[in-house]
């Protein structure tokens, strides 16, 4: 089996070779960081003495204490919001009439269709006309709104992926809809649910243009944002400037790779269950 | 209708509501609103004036809308051709291997989506650097002439800022292909193996068919980001030098958020929804009827 060994090769090398393209740029962050501020990283990309003075001056002077904790509160109060109307609304359309569900489907559809940049600047205006600019709302009800079509579409084709069984069983022992939805449903879903979670949360905090034009305030910055502010600042610190760029950047990394683990663990405990 | 049916009918729109309320109020009403105000000229302020097409004709005399629509064209490639066509070629490789080590790399080639662009192309601006690894590679091969601060000048930006493009795309590309490759039997690729076919064979003959569905995606999304890419240019160089990588989002931004003519630039953004939309439907159309 000639070929079939060389093909492993050929495999292997492929794999090594396409994840050092893809993650060399992001593990070459940690040695520019730990250069001095405002130093040059040459080729050598190692600095000769490392130093954390780099992360000090990207926390101090950028503010990124106060910005993570927007992005933070942000980010998980659209998560747990999309969640909870997502699960909440798919679940309520398995029982609407069938034209309802189909206008409300498209309706949904053409808010993941329609790039951001239309609503962008009447939302801008609308935001403003309802006295939330610059406030925590004016971060979170448009965000909450963009999770909605794919959330409430996720959670629809989960439920309704479940065997009809489930419902008329529950139904014909007493059930109330809120109580079919509360110990019957949720618990079948709960995968579609952690995914939800992970990836509403990810948007959230990579999300850039909605917290660039809706929160300009300096005390409302989200991380990524204030990451572009702090580059307009110090624009030949690159070494300041990555390591703040590490700031913005770890939280979501954490959670994607711990999510990661969650997501495959998860479908093993619903096998136990 | 029963009189229970219609109360449980009634008890299924309770779920709707509270989703369909900011559902409507903030993507449904803004979209509607920003149609409606691409034919009106107004600053944000005074009067609203009905114009009608004059927004769409003044877009379509000036030199910026022309230059931010060329430039977006020019990123599709990086977007949409580069990074797919290298992940085909990297997938179609993994045909026959089911190594315990896939799941691995999966989540560590998906790993820069998962981060924000406005972080991950910082490194970037290292690798693009006077001292960075380009011109370093470029000394070394004797070519110290051609080096230069890559993504400053106005003849190498966009090409720098595609490359980077790709670069994030790649992942994306991989795992997607990666999923649709395990469906394709091995039985298939033997097939070809036995009719006395090569490599290239089992690609043109089962990898692509197989992952027409995919292909198919990966090319009318990443079509779609190419046109509507902000952060990455926001971060890199803010549309500059000059004109050099002024997408439509950051001239929309501009009318909108600095010059304040939002009439003007809910028009551009309104034609720019328009062409990408349309543009992902035909792409689409064409992959998975054609071919």
């Amino acid at each position: 089996m000639m070929s079939t060994s060389r093909d492993q090769w050929t495999t292997a090398i492929l794999l090594v070779i396409s994840s050092a393209i893809v993650l060399l740029p992001i593990a070459a962050m940690f040695p520019i960081a730990l250069h001095k501020p405002g130093a040059t990283v040459g080729l050598s990309l190692f600095p000769d003495t490392p130093s954390i003075d780099s992360f000090r001056v990207a926390w101090k002077l950028g503010g990124f204490g106060r910005s993570l904790y927007t992005s933070v509160v942000v980010s998980v109060l659209v998560t747990i919001t999309v969640t909870s109307l997502s699960v909440l609304a798919g679940y309520g359309l398995i029982f609407v009439s069938t034209g309802l569900r189909k206008i409300i489907k498209i309706a949904l559809v053409v808010g993941l269709v329609f790039p951001l940049e239309v609503s962008i600047v009447s939302l801008f205006v609308l935001v403003r006309d309802m006295g939330i600019s610059d406030t925590l709302a004016a971060l979170i009800l448009p965000q909450v709104s963009l999770g909605l079509s794919f959330g409430v579409l996720l959670m629809y084709a989960s439920i309704r992926s479940l065997p009809r069984s489930v419902f008329e069983v529950s139904e014909l022992a007493g059930a109330s809809s809120s109580q079919i939805l509360r110990y019957v449903v949720t618990p079948m879903v709960t995968s579609a649910i952690v995914v939800l979670i992970v990836l509403q949360f990810l948007w959230t905090w990579n999300e850039f243009l909605i917290p660039l034009v809706l929160a300009t305030d300096e005390s409302l910055l989200t991380a990524p944002v204030g990451l572009s502010v702090f580059q307009g600042r110090r624009r030949t610190d690159l070494p300041s400037l990555t390591a703040a760029a590490v700031f913005v950047a770890l939280p979501p990394v954490l959670l994607y790779l711990f999510g990661n683990r969650a997501l495959t663990r998860r479908s093993i405990t619903n096998l136990l269950d | 209708m029963s009189s229970s049916n219609r109360k449980s009918q009634f008890i299924a729109l309770l779920y709707l509501v509270p989703g369909f309320t900011v559902y409507s109020l903030f993507t449904l009403w803004p979209i509607a609103m920003s149609i409606k105000l691409s034919m009106f000229s107004w600053n944000g302020l005074a009067e609203k004036q009905f114009v009608g097409f004059d927004n769409f004709i003044a877009i379509f005399g000036t030199q910026t809308f022309l230059r931010s629509f060329s430039v977006a064209l020019i990123l599709v490639p990086f977007y949409a051709i580069i990074p797919v066509a290298l992940a085909l070629f990297i997938v179609h490789s993994y045909r026959r291997t089911r190594s315990p080590l896939m799941p691995t790399y999966r989540v560590l080639v998906f790993l820069p989506q998962a981060m924000p662009t406005v972080a991950i192309v910082v490194p970037w601006l290292w690798i693009y650097s006077l001292n960075g690894p380009i011109n370093g590679v470029l000394s070394v091969v004797g070519m110290r002439g051609i080096r230069r601060a890559w993504i400053g000048e106005f003849g190498t930006a966009l090409p720098a800022i595609g490359v980077i493009a790709s670069w994030m795309t790649l992942g994306f590309a991989l795992v997607v292909m990666m999923s649709g490759i395990n469906r394709i039997a091995v039985e298939y690729y033997e097939g070809v193996r036995v009719d006395g076919g090569n490599r290239l064979h089992e690609l043109i003959h089962v990898t692509i068919p197989g992952l027409r569905q995919e292909l198919a995606v990966l090319i009318s999304i990443n079509t779609v980001s190419a046109l509507r890419s902000f952060d990455l240019v926001y971060m890199t160089t803010r549309g500059g030098p000059g004109t050099a990588t002024l997408v439509p989002g950051i001239v929309i931004y501009r009318l909108a958020f600095q010059r304040g003519e939002f009439g003007t630039a809910a028009a551009m953004a309104t034609l720019f929804s328009l062409f990408a939309t349309v543009t992902a439907i035909v792409i689409w159309r064409a992959w998975s009827r054609g071919l």
